[in-house]
């Protein structure tokens, strides 16, 4: 298993206790007996579980198992696959800090965290896409 | 890898692309909610694609990514009725 699928399956692993752990405390806000302020944490629990745990397992897996892309890059540009990793998990981290301060009483500091956690992400996907687009072929 | 599966995994590709870019796009509203200007009205409606985001990325994209990758596991013989597809 390459380098980077291992700290991508890490990583992933990370998110997925972490979206367990924020849908145990949205479970229990919902309690009427317990008073838990928590806005904004359900679309954060949902991109914990969708983009921390299965998008960056699916990353992590494509990486390793497609096609060579060449015999020189068999796995696209190395460069341009840490670039994915890093913008995509800070990007995902930005938003887990960013969203629930934005909810609570939303500032030009939680905005600006946000519009950096928005284009990050969309990088990262964006980069993922073209550095894997070359290994989707017939042989 | 067989034909079908190539284009099935480009679509969800494509799939990812855009849903990302709408994700993307919303997050960037949620993050300027604060700001004391208006916004527009053709801005706010961006929320309309809301349903589009989560769309392509939970079900469209990843059903053609599902669909896809299995037809890459099974070999066609030469002489079976599904040869040459």
């Amino acid at each position: 298993m390459p380098t980077l699928t291992r700290w991508y399956v890490r990583f992933s692993l990370v998110y997925f206790v972490a979206a367990l752990l924020a849908g145990l405390l949205l479970a229990a806000a919902a309690h009427p007996g317990i008073r838990l302020v928590l806005r904004g944490l359900s679309p954060v629990y949902f991109h914990l579980f969708l983009v921390g745990w299965v998008t960056q397992l699916i990353f992590g897996v494509v990486y390793w198992m497609f096609p060579k892309h060449s015999a020189e890059k068999p796995r696209g540009d190395e460069r341009i696959a840490w670039m994915v990793f890093w913008t995509l998990n800070i990007g995902l981290f930005l938003r887990i800090l960013g969203e629930p301060l934005q909810a609570q009483s939303p500032s030009s500091i939680s905005g600006g965290i946000l519009v950096a956690s928005a284009v990050l992400q969309w990088l990262a996907g964006v980069a993922f896409v073209l550095n894997t687009w070359g290994r989707v072929k017939e042989r | 890898m067989p034909r079908l599966t190539v284009w099935m995994i480009r679509f969800a590709l494509a799939y990812l692309l855009v849903g990302f870019t709408i994700g993307a796009a919303l997050l960037i509203l949620k993050g300027l909610a604060g700001s004391p200007a208006p916004m527009p009205g053709w801005v706010l409606s961006l929320w309309r694609w809301l349903p589009a985001h989560i769309e392509f990325l939970l079900i469209v994209g990843p059903c053609s990514w599902l669909w896809g990758w299995p037809t890459g596991f099974c070999r066609v013989s030469a002489g079976s009725p599904g040869a040459g597809m």
